[in-house]
Order: C-alpha cells, then sequence, then structure tokens
C-alpha cells in the first residue's frame, strides 16, 4: 500500500505546483474548465506531461502545417509512430527522425542509446522490421575537454545499443560549431521495411477489448522527461529528471522480434510504443485515435521499484515497453507469443466507450479525464516573431569575397575541419553491415541498402546546413532539403519523401521563433518543389544554455528508390582518362562556408542563393543520365567546396589522381559553396550523351593514374598534391584532435 | 604496498541491463532464493605509502572512475603484506 | 544436405538468410529452446549479441541446454561452425580452447580485414589455396583471443589456427582470428565469411568457406551413396 504524501488539488492551486511541471496559469485554468474542477496531482502530472512542447507540439504546431505531407507515394503521413512510402511490390518504406538532446547532455551514452532505441520502437510498432539507422549529430567545437567527452560517449552509446539490435547504422553527419557548445543536438533516424498488408497502427478500438502491457518493468526513470526537454537547460535543473534512463537493446531485440510476429496474429488491434510520457501517452494517444475511451488498473502495471505511486508510474518514461490492445478473450495467444521470448505481456485494462481516460490504483479512481482534450487539445501557441537584427546587418553587408593565397595549405586545412573531416573514427565502432544488404556504408553521400530479393536499392541521407539557416532560415531551409535530395539523387536513387527533426532554441524569444518560421517555410517551398513530402517528424525546442542558443538547425532525413541496382552509384572516382564534370555555376558565395570559419571564426552575411527550379530540373536530368548509365561517380557539392568534393573523391581510389582546369578566381572556384552542383565523371564515350541529357556543365578535367591532385586556374597551378598527403590530413584529423592533450 | 578497493554500482533506481540477464537464467541453477541481481565494477589502487590516500582515492573517483549520473560509489583501504 | 543455425535471444538472423540462399537443401532455424537436435550435416551458431553480451560475451548462451546438447554431438563428430558470437560461445562452452576479450582497443570495430588462411586442410577451407589472402568483415567488440602459452604452443603445433589477422585489429595473440578444434569438425572465427557472399555488397571471399563444407558432404555422398 503506497503512503502518499502528495499535494492535494487544492494546495497544487494555491501554491502553483503546476508551474514547477511545465504547466501556465492559463494552461491549468484550461485544464479545471475541461475537468469542471481542479485535478489531483496524477491528473496534473498527466496533463503537464501530454501538453508538454514534446508530446503536443503546441508551439510547433502552427508551424507544422506548413509541411505537406501529399504525394501518391505516401502512404502514412504524420500522426502515427513513423510515416510510411510506397517503394513497390506492394512494399513499403517506414521511416522517422527522433531527437534526444537534453538527455544526451547530462549522461551522453545512456541519452543517445535510449535515442536510438526509441526511434526503433517508433518503427517496429508500425509492424515494419528496422533495417537501417542513421544518427545526426551536432556538438561543441572538438578541442574542448567536455565536447570530445560528449562526443565519444555519444557514439559509443548509439553503436552499444544500435549494434545489439542487429540493426545496421549506415549513415548520418556531425557537425563541429560553438552554437552547440552545452547543446549537443543527437537526432536518431530509424528506417524499416514492411510489406503494406501488415501496416499496424497504434488504435484502441473495440469496446471491452483488452490492453495488453509487454516488455520491460516501470521504473522511474525520466520522469518529467518529456517536459525537462521542453525547457532550457539551467545550473539548477541539470541533475533533474529523476533516475537516468538507462537502455536495455537486448530486451530491445527480443520486441522487435516478438513484435514482427504479434502483426500477424489477428487478435491484435493496435500497437504503440511507450516512448515520451510513457504509459501516458501512449495509453491516451491509442484511445484518442480510435475515439474511445480507456480504463487501467495501476496495480496490475509492472513495478521495478517498490512504492511506485500513479503518478509515477504515469510519468515513468522506463524503456523497451510498448503497448497493445487485443481481441477480448484472445489474449492467452498473445502471452504465449510473448513469453516464447522471455518477455513479459500483461493485460493491465480495456477499451471503454465513455471517451474517458480512467486510471485505477489501490481500489480508487486516481485520474478520469476526457481522452479527446487531453489527447488533442492542447492549446496552441501563435508565438509573437521578429526579424533579428543581425539578420538585418548581415543582408546589408558587402558580399564577402576573401582572397587566398595558399591554396594548397588551404585544401589541407579545410580537409581537417572536424565537420569535414573523415568521420571513420565515429563509424568504425558501427555495424555498417548487420543484416548483409549494405551496398553503400557511411562515407558517401547517401547509404545504400538492397532490398533483398528485389532489383531495388533504397538511398537514406541526413543533412542539415545549419549555419546557412543561421545566416538566412528561409534559403537555408531550402537548401537543406536541397542537399538531401542532391544526396539521393548522387547515389542513382529518387528522392521519395523526408522527415524532419527539427530543434531550435527557445521559440519564447520572437527572433528565434522568426528563424523557426522562415526555416520551416524554406523547407516547406522546398519539399514541394522537389515532390519529398514530409511524412513524418520530430520537434526539439529549447536548445539553449544560459541564454545563449543553437543554430536553428531543422534536420532532412531523406529517402530514395533505386529503379534498378545497376543505378547505384558511389563518390570516388573509377578509372583512367574517365572525363570529370562540374554541373553547376560557382560564383563568389562564401556566407556559412567552412572557409569563413577557417578565416574569420565566425559566420557572417548571406546564404548562398538557391533556385528551385533550377534544382529540380537539374535533379531529375543527373538522375535520368544514371539511370541511362552514362555516369561513373557521382558527388554533390557541399562543405568547403569544389576541391574538397574532388579530394574526397579520390580518396579510396586505389592510386587514381586527377588533372583540373578551370577558368576564373581562385578564391571562388575552389572554395565557394555555391548550390546545386554536382562533380560527376563520365568514361569519355559517354560525354555527348551526357552533355544531351543534362545543361550547365563544364568539363573540367580527366581522372589520371598518378595518385595527385592537379589543379590549374587559367593555366597556373594551384593545386599540386599528393592523394596520400590529402587523404592523411583528412583520416587523421578526428583522431588528432582526441589524442591531444586538451 | 596498501590498497584502496573501490565498489561502484549502479545507483538503486537505475536500469541494470547485465543484472536482470542474468536473473533471467538463475532457473537452469536451482538457486530460487536469489531475488535480485546488480552487476558493478570493482576497482583495485594501490599505492607505495598511505600518505593523502583518501584524498587521492576521492579525487580520483569523483573525477574519473566514476559516472556521477549513473552510479554510487564506496571504497575501502586495505594494508597487504608482501606479495 | 541438412543444415541448422542455432538462434538464441538477441542473435542476429544474418547467418540463416544468408545460408538458406547458398548452401543447398533444407536449412532449419532453430530456437536455443528447442532443445531436441536433430540430425544435421552442419549446424552454425549465429552471429550477434546473445543475451545483449551481458556478463560475458557468448557466457550465459553456453550454458544452455541446446549447447550442453550441441557439445555432445561435437565429440561424436558433428561438423559445427560459429562465427563471431557463435565463436565465443564454442570458447565459453568449452568445445574450443581459450577464451575472448574486449578489443585491445577498448572499442567495437568494424571494417573489412585481410586475413591469412593458414591451414586450408579443414573441411571449411579446402577450395582455399595455402596461405591465400582474403577480406573479410569484422565487427565486434569482444575480438581479443587470447589463450595460455601452453595451449598456444598446441594450437600451433596441431595446424589449429586457421585464419590469422595480416594487421592485427584487436589484439589477439598470435593475430588468431579462427581456430579448429583437434578433431577437424568445429571451426570457431570472428570474421564474417557471411557477409561476404555477395559482389554487390563488396566481396565474395567468404563463399569459398562454405563451397568448402558443400563439396566435401557432396564428396561423401557420392562415396556412401
Amino acid at each position: 500500500m503506497s503512503t502518499t504524501h502528495e499535494p492535494t488539488p487544492e494546495m497544487i492551486e494555491k501554491e502553483r505546483l503546476y508551474v514547477d511541471m511545465g504547466l501556465t496559469d492559463e494552461e491549468y485554468q484550461s485544464i479545471v474548465t475541461i475537468l469542471g474542477r481542479n485535478p489531483n496531482y496524477t491528473e496534473t502530472g498527466i496533463f503537464s506531461v501530454m501538453w508538454s512542447e514534446h508530446c503536443s507540439y503546441k508551439t510547433s504546431k502552427p508551424l507544422l502545417r506548413k509541411f505537406s505531407s501529399e504525394g501518391p507515394q505516401v502512404i502514412q503521413g504524420p500522426g502515427e509512430g513513423a510515416g510510411i512510402v510506397d517503394i513497390g511490390d506492394g512494399q513499403g518504406l517506414v521511416f522517422k527522425i527522433e531527437s534526444h538532446n537534453s538527455p544526451s547532455a547530462i549522461e551522453p551514452y545512456q541519452g543517445a542509446a535510449t535515442g536510438v532505441g526509441g526511434i526503433m520502437r517508433d518503427i517496429f510498432s508500425m509492424g515494419a522490421k528496422p533495417i537501417a539507422a542513421l544518427n545526426s549529430l551536432r556538438f561543441g567545437r572538438l578541442d574542448s575537454e567536455r565536447t570530445q567527452y560528449l562526443f565519444k560517449e555519444v557514439v559509443r552509446g548509439i553503436a552499444g545499443y544500435g549494434n545489439r539490435l542487429g540493426v545496421p547504422t549506415v549513415g548520418g553527419e556531425i557537425q563541429f560549431d560553438d552554437c552547440y557548445e552545452g547543446n549537443p543536438l543527437v537526432n536518431a533516424m530509424g528506417v524499416g521495411l514492411i510489406d503494406q498488408k501488415d501496416i499496424q497502427r497504434g488504435v484502441a478500438t473495440g469496446v471491452g477489448n483488452t490492453v495488453i502491457y509487454v516488455g520491460s518493468k516501470t521504473g522511474r526513470d525520466g520522469i518529467h522527461g518529456a517536459t525537462f526537454s521542453s525547457v532550457e537547460l539551467s545550473e539548477d535543473n541539470a541533475g533533474q529528471g529523476s533516475d537516468i534512463q538507462a537502455g536495455d537493446p537486448f530486451v530491445e531485440k527480443l520486441l522487435i522480434d516478438a513484435c514482427l510476429e504479434v502483426i500477424h496474429s489477428d487478435a491484435l488491434i493496435g500497437m504503440q510504443d511507450m516512448g515520451a510520457a510513457g504509459l501516458t501517452s501512449s495509453a491516451s494517444e491509442m484511445a484518442s485515435k480510435a475515439s474511445m475511451g480507456m480504463e487501467l488498473n495501476l496495480n496490475l502495471v509492472p513495478q521495478r521499484e517498490p512504492g511506485m505511486t500513479a503518478y509515477e508510474m504515469m510519468l515513468s518514461e522506463s524503456q523497451e515497453r510498448m503497448l497493445l490492445v487485443v481481441k477480448q478473450g484472445r489474449e492467452q495467444e498473445i502471452y504465449d507469443l510473448f513469453a516464447k521470448y522471455d518477455l513479459e505481456a500483461v493485460a493491465i485494462g480495456k477499451v471503454t466507450d465513455d471517451k474517458q481516460f480512467r486510471l485505477l490504483h489501490n481500489g480508487q479512481i486516481v485520474c478520469d479525464i476526457p481522452v479527446d482534450p487531453l489527447a488533442e487539445d492542447a492549446p496552441v501557441y501563435m508565438k509573437e516573431s521578429k526579424v533579428p537584427d543581425y539578420y538585418q546587418e548581415f543582408q546589408e553587408l558587402p558580399n564577402y569575397e576573401p582572397k587566398v593565397t595558399d591554396f594548397e595549405q588551404t585544401l589541407i586545412k579545410l580537409l581537417q575541419q572536424p565537420t569535414v573531416a573523415s568521420k571513420e573514427y565515429v563509424y568504425q565502432q558501427f555495424d555498417t553491415t548487420a543484416q548483409v544488404n549494405t551496398v553503400v556504408g557511411p562515407g558517401s553521400d547517401a547509404a545504400v541498402l538492397r532490398i533483398r530479393g528485389y532489383n531495388k536499392a533504397i538511398a537514406l541521407t541526413t543533412d542539415c546546413n545549419s549555419r546557412y539557416i543561421y545566416l538566412d532560415p528561409e534559403i537555408g531551409g531550402k537548401i537543406a532539403v536541397a542537399e538531401a535530395a542532391r544526396n539521393i539523387v548522387a547515389s542513382g536513387a529518387k528522392p521519395l519523401a523526408l522527415t524532419d527533426g527539427l530543434n531550435f532554441g527557445s521559440p519564447d524569444k520572437p527572433e528565434i521563433y522568426w528563424a523557426m518560421e522562415k526555416s520551416v517555410e524554406g523547407m516547406a517551398a522546398a519539399s514541394v518543389k522537389l515532390a519529398t513530402p514530409v511524412v513524418s517528424g520530430n520537434v526539439s525546442l529549447y536548445n539553449e544554455r544560459a541564454g545563449s542558443s543553437i543554430f536553428p538547425t531543422p534536420i532532412v532525413g531523406m529517402v530514395g528508390l533505386h529503379h534498378k541496382l545497376d543505378d547505384i552509384t558511389t563518390v570516388p572516382f573509377k578509372a583512367v582518362d574517365d572525363v570529370i564534370l562540374l554541373v553547376g555555376e560557382t560564383k563568389p558565395e562564401f556566407g556559412g562556408s567552412e572557409l569563413q570559419n577557417l578565416l574569420e571564426e565566425k559566420y557572417f552575411g548571406k546564404a548562398p542563393s538557391i533556385d528551385l527550379d533550377i534544382e529540380k530540373k537539374r535533379l531529375d536530368q543527373i538522375l535520368t543520365a544514371i539511370q541511362s548509365g552514362y555516369v561513373q561517380s557521382a558527388h554533390d557539392i557541399s562543405e568547403g567546396g569544389l576541391a574538397v568534393a574532388i579530394a574526397e573523391s579520390l580518396f579510396d581510389t586505389d592510386g587514381l589522381g586527377a588533372d583540373v582546369k578551370l577558368s576564373g578566381d581562385p578564391t571562388t572556384l575552389l572554395f565557394s559553396e555555391s548550390q546545386s552542383r554536382f562533380i560527376i565523371t563520365v568514361s569519355s564515350d559517354q560525354v555527348e550523351a551526357f552533355l544531351q541529357e543534362v545543361d550547365d556543365v563544364t568539363i573540367i578535367g580527366r581522372v589520371t593514374n598518378e595518385a595527385r591532385l592537379h589543379i590549374a586556374i587559367d593555366e597556373q597551378t594551384v593545386i599540386n598534391l599528393s592523394i596520400d598527403q590529402l587523404e592523411k590530413a583528412w583520416k587523421g584529423a578526428i583522431p588528432c584532435l582526441l589524442n591531444s592533450k586538451v | 604496498m596498501i590498497k584502496a578497493i573501490v565498489e561502484i554500482r549502479l545507483k538503486p533506481g537505475v536500469l541494470d541491463a547485465q543484472g536482470k540477464a542474468i536473473e533471467g537464467v538463475l532457473d537452469q541453477y536451482d538457486v530460487e532464493e536469489v531475488e535480485q541481481v546488480r552487476v558493478g565494477k570493482l576497482v583495485e589502487l594501490s599505492f607505495e605509502t598511505d600518505k593523502d590516500i583518501e584524498a587521492q582515492v576521492e579525487t580520483l573517483c569523483e573525477k574519473l572512475l566514476v559516472n556521477h549520473e549513473m552510479e554510487d560509489y564506496h571504497y575501502t583501504i586495505e594494508e597487504c603484506g608482501d606479495e | 544436405m541438412k543444415s541448422a543455425v542455432i538462434v538464441f535471444p538477441g542473435s542476429t538472423d544474418d547467418l540463416y538468410e544468408v545460408t538458406s540462399e547458398i548452401l543447398p537443401g533444407q536449412v532449419d532455424r532453430i530456437w536455443y529452446k528447442d532443445s531436441n537436435l536433430k540430425d544435421y550435416d552442419l549446424i552454425m551458431l549465429s552471429g550477434g549479441f546473445s543475451y545483449g553480451d551481458y556478463l560475458r560475451a557468448g557466457a550465459i548462451a553456453a550454458r544452455t541446454e541446446i549447447v550442453t546438447a550441441l557439445k555432445e554431438r561435437a565429440e561424436s563428430g558433428q561438423l559445427v561452425l560459429g562465427i563471431g558470437n557463435g565463436f565465443q560461445i564454442l570458447l565459453e562452452s568449452g568445445l574450443l580452447p581459450g577464451v575472448m576479450l574486449q578489443n585491445e582497443g577498448l572499442d567495437f570495430v568494424c571494417k573489412n580485414n585481410n586475413l591469412i588462411v593458414r591451414n586450408n586442410q579443414t573441411t571449411f577451407t579446402c577450395n582455399y589455396q595455402e596461405n591465400e589472402v582474403i577480406t573479410l568483415p569484422i565487427a565486434h567488440g569482444s575480438g581479443r583471443y587470447y589463450c595460455d602459452k601452453q595451449t598456444l604452443e598446441q594450437l600451433q603445433a596441431n595446424q589449429q589456427i586457421v585464419f590469422s589477422y595480416q594487421d592485427n585489429p584487436n589484439g589477439s595473440i598470435g593475430n588468431i582470428a579462427g581456430i579448429i578444434n583437434q578433431a577437424g569438425n568445429v571451426l570457431g572465427m570472428m570474421p564474417h565469411p557471411e557477409r561476404a557472399t555477395s559482389a554487390l555488397l563488396g566481396s565474395e571471399a567468404g563463399l569459398k568457406l562454405f563451397q568448402s563444407i558443400i563439396g566435401k558432404w557432396r564428396e561423401d555422398h557420392v562415396n556412401n551413396s
């Protein structure tokens, strides 16, 4: 029998205890109106997590509405565990990206590990087999001890959890910038494969049907985790969140296997994972989506710790738990199925038709809330938006056009910048070939997995250059989507859809809200133009510390489909005498560039320009050229510019080199970050065919068998370096930084 | 030779995946009385003399050996004879 | 030909899926709870993380009833192949000598690795050339093979070292990547041949291992029919 020294409803009101739980006075009053009385402690806690930003998107909803999820390829848009696109042959690709930023700032290993666990549960709760993981990470500068610690532990955590699930981690990206100091971003993307007939949804239909709890016992992990992540990190709350959520990937692997078996049982009505706000969100959402009610007896919830209160059980974020709704009378089959995997399955309640969310504990009703207001009627806030001063100033600056003199040293230094440098240190810790489907792993433009048994493959990528978005959120937002599409196309696939992982500072600051708004508008415009609807996503706000905010970082996770295996294209140059082509126009655009950061140690000015019409046309043309067999290798030009892109294309080529001839301003040609450009090689007999298909192409050189990069501009040699030297600089940069004494 | 034996344990509420996995197979060994298994670490630090030994052990525990978000620690000091 | 892959909680299905495609005849997937081991020409132990690698890699799986049954069969000549975690289980069960420790670098390592085929006279390697250098992927956190000096000498004297690393990625003693028991019917290896059976996925170097087994089986059956 638990003794409750919990505050009474009157005390909660009088002392405004709901504020500590994250509710405003107005929100509290709304709750009183909805219930027609003062809520008790458990009910207040339940509202506080369901109405937190993380669960209700109350601030971001007006922005998310700008996204379109329309398209013939879309099977499931936002609203379920993950989004689904049609990839032909009756198959669907299930995917979503999710953040776990605040926990990772406190305990990086477990924060990252449970981030992976959480996203995978969203994938297999739809009935899909998880087939790939990607991660998009942001850290402060790698020359600080704390950042090195966060970086190493986050990577170890992703590896420790992901590898044990038997899911290959095949790609991702990492960006290092000052603004992320103390606010690391850990966004995990999960991808699953499903036969469309097996798609499950999280619905609780059928009065009297049984609600079954499956998986690990409930402890006091991460209580108020959902609220915690909706609040700025400060010294005071840095340790809050009660017990650290620790993950158990072994149990999750068993859950995956068991759930993929249970979806074939017609006793199963619906399934949802217990993620943020645990049992509260899963139970109330399943009821709400089915327009039903639910009654749970908390005494039946498997508990790991003694004396847990109703409040604790409902807010716990213990990992590796799923909620199922099962046909009344068919419970035993489900228990037997999970017992096969040594997993606990327990009936804890039933579906009702009174649309109430009712909880019993120790014979008493401890919560009785109407379901819909809880799950769907969180207030929506239109925040104030204001153009920041810095933006006005940047727009008025003359174009930043640096003049580099030592081109070779600059190229080497750019290759050594942590954001550009080889991430081999990271991905060698990931099992990249588990499940034996990985055709192209980390290190390329997009990861490629074959679909076993079919002549097709999928391409996966995560992208976001937040520097451009800081400079100009709308343009930067367009670029984020476009860059992802470029990576997909460069691998030979047609972009299908995207998932958005929005990471921002505090929306209570009008300048930040402005950036949120504009970047979403940019992304929405590009997503429509490039025909990549937004099928799922996640929002993480309040990524600030001591008032200092991260750059707006809306991460794009995109998937594409190869029509045939032969279309799969990779970055490295292939053969001597192949012709090197530059597709696209180069202008002096250095705002937000690696070169600007190298020379000035800050970002300012205008973001590079982008024309979505040209982008669309170019992507279509390049894809057609690849599908027609004209292309040997393809690589999009991004951080560092053309020189970096060509160098990257020469790594791991077993002795190839390049002889490149250009004309114009050397600094611009080599290091500008103009958008929508590609480095493509074709064999000499395919040049004509390629030129017929693709516009805006310049022949810039040929592939040699001398392992050197030779670039001449207006017949002056500006770069003549061995590939070996470049590769050593690129590969050695991060290990070197980690080994040096800080 | 003086040794400090540091016992590092998971904090009480933190999930112990290893302990749970071991609990799951105990019935193969006829040991039904075991109610719970929790797995920790033991670190032995050897010192030449006992000068400032406690301060040194505590520094290492506070700054290196223990993850304070998830672990608690306890140490004892032992004199060892000739090894 | 009848083969089986034993799968534990936490094991991956890679070995089962790949061998279902490349081995002739039936490949059964045996869940560890089914300790009634039938007659098979080849029994394989999966890679992955049985029991999450908790306590020690392979430790808990090695002490299950099915492994006890497997040991009896192995002692009577049953052909057994353990890859990755499967090798760890064979070591923990005593079917192969030695023990597997955490990688020297402490981190999980996933990359392609050059191996030398040191003994091509076994059922598993007869299709390789002697001292052939092959590239197979490794993916492990506990791949550092260790045994005492006496055992190492025995392994060397009896030609039990079947694969060794050209460039040691984990600190294994003697660069040992895979060993066979004295009777020649139980092979354990850390690198993953089943991840190298397709040019599309990067390498076909692992195919010869399975072809060796198939070849030997065919020989035996032609002789016996």
